[in-house]
């Protein structure tokens, strides 16, 4: 009870931050108007076909001001000061323009900005690596864009799924492992922070992402900063930061119906053959947007069942999302959107032995995992001067999770409800000298109650930053920053960390670009890693109060050229030494306890390449070496691959599209082989390297005024058989055709 | 465009190569087999009509009137028929558990009656030694090679029973 109320008096005091500063910003509102009511407006169009540029991002130099082009290739820029202005335009796909003394009027007058396609393009806008939009050369650390095309090109039916192209990226059953920053632990915690719009977006009990809640047709982008964000974004940033940027309504209506289907086919060997039954998966989804002058509201559900090609391992999904933005006055504005997942599934923990790697061991076979996740999110934007802008936002995930697998606390089961809020303010200026400052604080607020797994248990925790970017002269440019962070959980010590960093960026000309970077991250342990009192899978997992903070230092450097209008080429050498590393540990009587049992050193080397031949056959190709090494006993860290390569090419010849994906992870070297020497999970340590081929190809074309899309994927093109984890064969072949139609 | 298709092509049958492998497996296809390989080598052959059949065997227990019962047991086992007849050699590879193998010989069906019609032709013998039978030990995920075995049809090794 007295937990209760602590979090609703917790959640009130928030609520209450939230609004005073809400209504401050209604109250100066029209202050700055006063000052300033100047526009420039525009069109942005392509010079290869004069059509409208949509989603083109317009900046004006030197302030925080900015805006993105419309379906129709609009864009007005509002409040702005008297005078000529510099504009900055950037989209993906075409060169960066930049156009000198703009007049910024009163009057109505429309600009013509026309940009030209590029072969590579080497710009893009990010918004991640500092917290406000920038060019990705001027962002000190390596990062990957995943756009929407390539959501839908792979027809992604959870966000993981796309992030298994990504160089230096693998995915361990959903956890993700950014430069071997993790290997694999269980399905709690994770050292890749995930955050939606910004704001962190981890369940509260587990501390693990929940793929399946992020519908993949809620995101614009996924941004991907490789490397400790801990200096801005807190505990979790250990090994980097996904942001998931979601769309935003266009001017004019849109709606997407999109149904997918597919079968799995039988594995050639006999013994896998465990049923004769069809394996299938599907899915239909819609989303519709519009906006009405300052209103816009976008709305989605999905429905997506998957049967599984492992028995028992089967999912049904009900996914429904929706965005309510509201231009409250020229300088302001506020969105609010909502999500949420009903899920039930079946659950393989591993399997009965390499004859029969795709059936459960019998014990598991009628696992059955029923789940209700919904994400509240509110932001607001108010722009107190050209060169000034705040942003609160708070979010709250609620999670709502029952399984039937049998414990020794109860044999009928275990449940977690558990609710994570973040609140926070942040401000950006653009001070004269070129100096951009970024600054905020935040606060965080765990609730978790399952009695029989975690327990019941809160957790606070607060945190201020600051970062200045400074321009040092036109082609250097430095970013000096640091991060003050506590928590803390009910009953246990606070843990408090300081993280700084500092990072370089250097253009020596356009098109090429250095960087380095030094920065710390931390984690905080979850409350699962430190309460879990649980048996699974003939594993019994006990609790470990006495669990600390794992920190990390990370350094990075790098260099991106474009070697001809063709070829773009981007190198990194980075390490990370980490400490405290919170790894599961079996003691002797099989018992497993998360403990800070590592200090451990990476270092490797990432080389990505782009190229682009008449815009018609592009071939993405990235290797990432990595050496992730325990330095206490010299042995290499448990589930990482040492080399991943991918490679993406694809055609296209209008309307058609045919292309490939390859991955390729070598063998993992160490896994936990007491799975195998308990007798736990029989040929547990059968592992392979992983060479997947994936085949796709689509057509685009109308019917009536209806665009469509019509897709055929065949995924492990080649029938490779590997374990993705310990007793965990992966996906075998699988063909799915998609049909998308955009009203 | 046409380089572009030469060129995903290309592409294609690399990757097609460095995924062909086919990855894991089941146990009983993946385990490398054991067992033990080698010649046997005949002289002065008999008239045909009395070689029905010839067949190189390894048993793990000395020969003996349960003969049926070791191989019902998987303790004894044979190769199929040896069809050589009039050749100086014939190679043989015999998939065997892991194991010690007291007796390795070579057997002849010389009549009609498949149980009684049998006779030892040729054992195993390891260098230096040539009247008593040696044993080999099959280790596992291995073929032990150069396991080779002299017939002379008209010096027969003692028979075991």
């Amino acid at each position: 009870m007295s937990i209760s109320i602590t979090f609703l008096r917790s959640r009130y005091n928030m609520q209450r931050i939230f609004f005073t500063v809400l209504i401050f910003c209604v109250m100066v509102d029209g202050l700055y108007a006063q000052i300033v009511s100047n526009t420039i407006k525009g069109t942005v169009i392509s010079s290869e076909d004069q059509r409208p540029v949509f989603g083109a991002n317009v900046l004006l130099e030197g302030t925080v001001l900015g805006a993105m082009t419309d379906s129709r290739g609009h864009f007005a820029l509002q409040n702005i000061p008297n005078g000529e202005h510099d504009l900055i335009i950037s989209m993906i796909g075409f060169k960066r323009q930049f156009v000198p003394d703009v007049l910024a009027r009163t009057d109505r007058e429309n600009l013509t900005v026309v940009l030209e396609p590029a072969a590579v393009q080497t710009e893009p806008v990010v918004i991640t690596a500092s917290k406000h939009e920038q060019s990705l050369e001027e962002v000190p650390l390596s990062m990957s864009i995943i756009d929407n095309q390539a959501l839908t090109y792979r027809n992604t039916v959870t966000v993981d799924d796309a992030l298994k192209y990504v160089p230096g990226v693998s995915i361990t059953r959903g956890q993700v492992n950014i430069r071997g920053s993790t290997g694999f632990s269980y399905g709690v915690g994770t050292r890749v922070l995930i955050l939606i719009d910004g704001l962190p977006f981890i369940s509260g009990d587990t501390g693990e992402i929940i793929w399946e809640s992020i519908p993949p047709d809620r995101i614009e982008r996924i941004e991907i900063v490789k490397g400790a964000g801990s200096a801005l974004y807190g505990s979790s940033a250990l090994g980097g930061v996904i942001n998931i940027i979601t769309k935003r309504p266009s001017d004019q209506p849109e709606t997407i119906v999109r149904t997918y289907g597919g079968l799995y086919q039988l594995p050639k060997y006999s013994s896998w053959q465990w049923t004769s039954d069809a394996r299938t998966l599907g899915g239909l989804s819609f989303t519709h947007s519009q906006r009405f002058d300052q209103f816009s509201f976008s709305v989605g559900g999905s429905r997506t069942l998957d049967d599984g090609y492992k028995e028992n391992d089967f999912w049904k999904r009900w996914n429904g999302w929706a965005r309510i933005g509201y231009d409250i006055s020229p300088f302001q504005s506020l969105a609010v959107s909502f999500s949420i997942l009903d899920q039930h599934r079946g659950n393989f923990l591993y399997w009965k032995d390499l004859d029969q790697a795709l059936q459960p061991q019998d014990a598991d076979l009628n696992d059955r995992i029923q789940s209700t996740r919904w994400n509240l999110g509110v932001s607001h934007k108010y722009f107190f001067a050209s060169t000034l802008y705040v942003t609160t936002g708070i979010s709250w995930f609620h999670s709502h999770w029952d399984d039937n697998l049998p414990t020794p606390a109860d044999s009928s089961g275990s449940s977690s409800i558990s609710d994570f809020l973040v609140g926070e303010i942040q401000l950006n200026m653009n001070i004269a000298g070129g100096n951009f400052l970024t600054g905020g604080i935040s606060g965080t607020l765990n609730n978790v109650s399952a009695e029989t797994i975690f327990g019941d248990h809160t957790g606070h925790g607060g945190a201020v930053y600051l970062q200045d970017e400074i321009s040092l002269s036109e082609e250097l440019r430095s970013t000096i920053g640091g991060r003050y962070d506590f928590q803390t959980i009910s009953g246990l010590e606070s843990a408090h960390q300081f993280n700084p960093k500092i990072g370089v960026t250097y253009q020596p000309e356009p098109g090429i670009s250095f960087r380095a970077s030094v920065g710390s991250g931390f984690r905080t342990p979850s409350i699962a890693e430190i309460y879990t009192t649980t048996e699974a899978g003939g594993i019994i997992i006990s609790p470990n109060p006495a669990l600390q903070p794992e920190r990390s230092w990370s350094y990075e450097l790098g260099g991106s050229s474009v070697i001809n209008e063709n070829l773009m080429l981007d190198i990194a050498l980075f390490r990370n030494e980490l400490w405290d590393m919170i790894e599961p540990a079996f003691g002797t009587n099989g018992t497993v306890q998360f403990q800070n049992v590592t200090r451990a050193s990476i270092i490797g080397t990432e080389i990505s390449a782009t190229l682009n031949i008449q815009h018609q056959w592009i071939t993405d190709v990235g290797y990432t070496y990595v050496y992730p090494k325990n330095v206490e006993t010299g042995e290499i860290l448990k589930y990482r691959p040492r080399n991943l390569l991918y490679l993406s090419s694809k055609i296209l010849f209008n309307p058609f599209q045919v292309g490939i994906d390859y991955r390729y992870l070598s063998r993992v070297e160490e896994i936990d082989e007491e799975f195998v020497q308990f007798g736990i999970v029989p040929d547990g340590d059968q592992r392979v390297p992983i060479s997947v081929v994936d085949l796709r190809a689509s057509v685009n074309w109308n019917l009536f005024t209806t665009q469509m899309t019509s897709s055929l994927q065949v995924n492990n093109l080649f029938q490779y058989y590997y374990s993705d984890f310990i007793g965990n064969l992966g996906p075998v072949r699988n063909f799915v055709v998609t049909m998308e139609a955009k009203i | 465009m046409h380089r572009t298709g030469i060129g995903i092509l290309f592409v294609l049958v690399l990757m097609y190569f460095v995924s062909c492998d086919q990855g894991l497996s089941p146990v009983s296809v993946s385990v490398p087999p054991s067992g033990i390989s080698g010649f046997v080598y005949f002289s002065h052959w008999p008239p045909a009509d009395s070689v029905v059949d010839l067949r190189l065997a390894a048993l793990r227990n000395p020969p003996s009137s349960n003969l049926i019962n070791e191989v019902l047991q998987g303790k004894a086992k044979f190769t199929s028929s040896l069809s050589p007849y009039g050749a100086d050699s014939i190679a043989y590879t015999l998939i065997l558990t892991p194991g010690k193998y007291v007796y390795v010989g070579v057997a002849q069906q010389f009549g009609p009656n498949i149980e009684q019609d049998w006779r030892v032709v040729g054992v195993y013998h390891a260098l230096g030694e040539s009247v008593n039978p040696d044993s080999v030990i099959v280790p596992a995920d291995s073929i032990v090679n150069g396991i080779n075995v002299y017939v002379d049809f008209n010096n027969i090794p003692p028979q075991p029973l």
